[in-house]
Order: structure tokens, then sequence, then C-alpha cells
């Protein structure tokens, strides 16, 4: 449902139910941002991100391909 | 008239973890002895491409016949990996050719890294929109 359908809704409800829908606002966001991250579960992380002598050994082998063909 | 970028969809590498999961995955074809489609990560914190066992047996590499051993570095770092050069043909871009640290696991996916495949390509992300393209190459 877009947001303009809604507004005219929002805009009628009490000062005190604006702020109750706020808080629940608030708090289904945050819930939402904690998901994304499980305590306690593991997560690897298998990038080669140090691997700078195989990566010029890979520049050396595309440089002999590149020679060859 | 310029060509418009191809554009891919970031996918759920875990289901069970959903959005958290998304990772930029790019569906490509590798062509040595064999051919195969597979999908590669793409990786810019990857100082090289990583291919696991099981696709360069596929390809059709032999180990014993790769000589040329390189040093893999984090959770890899105790994986043995040797060099192969591969055609990679990626959408509709004509094919290049990309050198993959072939390692003896079938524990990691296809990295597509720093060396070479972001030498052959540049790379936009839009995480916010699950999306990522690839703009047509400009000449040097």
């Amino acid at each position: 449902m877009p947001l303009t359908d809604v507004l005219p809704d929002v805009r009628a409800l009490s000062r005190g139910e604006k702020l109750r829908l706020i808080q629940l606002l608030a708090q289904e966001l945050e819930r939402d941002e904690a998901e994304l991250i499980e305590p306690g579960r593991s997560y690897p992380l298998w990038s080669p991100d140090r691997a700078f002598s195989a990566a010029a050994s890979l520049l050396q082998a595309l440089e002999a391909d590149k020679a060859e063909s | 008239m310029t060509a418009p970028a191809e554009q891919f969809q970031y996918v759920p590498r875990d289901p069970s973890l959903g959005t958290a999961s998304l990772a930029p995955m790019l569906p490509l074809n590798l062509t040595a002895r064999q051919s195969v489609a597979t999908i590669g990560l793409v990786d810019s914190g990857a100082a090289i491409n990583v291919l696991p066992y099981s696709l360069g047996a596929q390809l059709g590499f032999d180990w014993d016949q790769q000589t040329q051993e390189v040093e893999l570095s984090g959770n890899l770092a105790s994986v043995q990996a040797r060099v192969v050069v591969v055609s990679a043909t990626i959408g509709s871009f004509p094919p290049v050719r990309l050198a993959f640290g072939w390692a003896k696991t079938d524990s990691v996916p296809v990295f597509l890294g720093q060396v070479n495949f972001f030498m052959e390509f540049d790379i936009c992300f839009f995480r916010s929109r699950g999306v990522f393209e690839i703009p047509p190459k400009k000449a040097p």
C-alpha cells in the first residue's frame, strides 16, 4: 500500500496515537536490523584478502597465456 | 549510442538468513577443456580469483598437471592452490581470460577478485536496491 494512501488516516490520529505509532515503527525497524546478524551464529569469511603473492603469480600466468595465444 | 550497463541481482546465499545473506553472485560460463556454467561471488576484498576443486575438475584440469602453486590467505591459508587460466563469458560481453587460484577444496564459492576479474570489468554495486551492474567497457 503506498504511503500516500495511509497518510490521511495517520494525520487523523490523535497526538497520543501518533506518538504510539512512532514508537511501534521504531521498534519494528530496530527488530529488522537486529535480525540481519544473528548472535551466536558463525559467519565464515573466506575471502583471500591478502593473497598478494598469489595475485602476482596469476598475473605472470596471464602474461604467459597471452604470449602463447 | 552507448550500450546500457548489464544488471544482475543480489541473491541469498543462505535461505535461512534471507536478506542477511544477499550477495552479488554473477552468472558466467567458464571454458577450458570443457565448458561449465556457474556463478561467482563478486568479491572486491579478494586479492585473486578462486576456483573450487570440483569445478576445476569439471573444466577438465588435472591437478597433477598444474604445477604452479600459489598461497592463499585468511581461512584459506591452509588450502593448497594451483594456477589455471580459463576463458570466461559474462552476459553479452566478449570472452576474457581469467586466471584462478584452483583450490583443493570445495568449501569455497567461485571468487571473482581483484586479479584479474576487477582488472577486466568495472562493477557498480547498488546493495540497497539488491542489484549490481557491469557497464560496457570503455576503449583504453
